[in-house]
């Protein structure tokens, strides 16, 4: 870690969602190898949004696709296409890269 | 199997309701269907205009707000819990339906739950 | 200042309530309250403020907790009184006797 070095849980996530950085979102993606690109930070700041305005991160993977469907509509609200963008579970990968606290219903 | 998730108790002073929240956010992970019932002190659930940040909590109805995208299906109020806590169901922060709760709203359900 | 049977005074207690009204100990802080008594409403206990004019002693009720509830201020017809933090503490230090329910 650089001296970026906001509070993680032990999985990774910020403490605080207010600590978020786009130079942060960088570093732990790049802890998954992930390199963000336009497609990332759409979602990224989709989801940001989303926990603006309702303090709770999308619970789980299905949810969080079915956040991002009625936001970006089928074409990018579809599991396979986050899938290749967030590797692992997107839902948490998503979310861990995003700031948001870990989702509560992601096994 | 549709479930009925019935919040009885104010917000801000324990964590049963959030606990309720997030298990009908996981049925509606899972496509089932479930509705919010909210009776008695619970009904507070529902009242606009809340702002929790200076008592260092969540707003709740900005969650209730993601209940919708999430596919929860309905939230139920019971009309005699309104007028108690004096409140008027078009001033409400979400689109409800007033019941009567009672034999009748129960039978639709096959499971129903109150923390 | 109220006498007991006894004849001697009763000290004013100040009652610090933080139990909504659909909590059974809502109704036995209300069965204790004295004339000459002061009471705070805290936390979900704000939410009985719409029948607080009822309450026969002083009321007070913490700011912080009515407007994260969304629930109106009282109106200045109403005998109640919003304090903040500070105000609390030194409703604290005015009485000598408190009752935490």
């Amino acid at each position: 870690m650089s001296d970026n070095s906001a509070a993680r849980n032990s999985e990774g996530f910020l403490e605080s969602a207010d600590d978020w950085t786009p130079e942060l979102a960088i570093e732990i993606a790049a802890e998954s190898n992930i390199l963000l690109s336009d497609n990332h930070w759409e979602i990224i700041a989709l989801l940001r949004e989303f926990y603006n305005e309702h303090q709770v991160s999308p619970p789980s993977n299905r949810l969080f696709v079915k956040a991002v469907n009625m936001r970006l509509g089928e074409q990018k609200g579809n599991s396979i296409y986050l899938m290749q963008l967030f590797s692992g579970t997107p839902a948490k990968t998503a979310c861990r890269i995003a700031g948001l606290p870990r989702p509560t219903n992601c096994l | 199997m549709k479930t009925l998730i019935i919040v009885d108790k104010p917000p801000y002073g324990d964590w049963s309701g959030r606990e309720a929240l997030d298990m009908a956010f996981s049925l509606a992970a899972f496509d089932q269907p479930v509705s919010l019932l909210f009776v008695g002190g619970g009904v507070n659930w529902l009242r606009s205009g809340q702002n929790a940040e200076n008592i260092k909590q969540k707003t709740v109805t900005r969650q209730l707000g993601a209940a919708a995208v999430f596919g929860i299906e309905e939230f139920l109020v019971d009309s005699e819990g309104l007028s108690a806590y004096g409140m008027a169901a078009d001033a409400l922060s979400a689109d409800v339906i007033c019941v009567e709760p009672g034999p009748d709203l129960y039978q639709q359900y096959q499971h129903i739950v109150c923390l | 200042m109220p006498l007991t049977q006894t004849g001697t005074e009763l000290m004013p207690v100040l009652h610090v309530l933080n139990k909504s009204p659909n909590h059974p100990r809502f109704g036995y802080c209300l069965a204790a309250l004295a004339d000459n008594d002061a009471l705070i409403l805290i936390e979900n206990a704000v939410f009985g403020l719409g029948s607080a004019n009822r309450f026969r002693c002083r009321v007070y009720a913490l700011q912080d907790d009515v407007k994260a509830r969304g629930l109106p201020s009282p109106s200045a017809g109403e005998a109640i009184e919003l304090v903040d933090l500070p105000g609390w503490v030194t409703l604290t230090a005015t009485y000598s006797r408190i009752v935490h329910w």
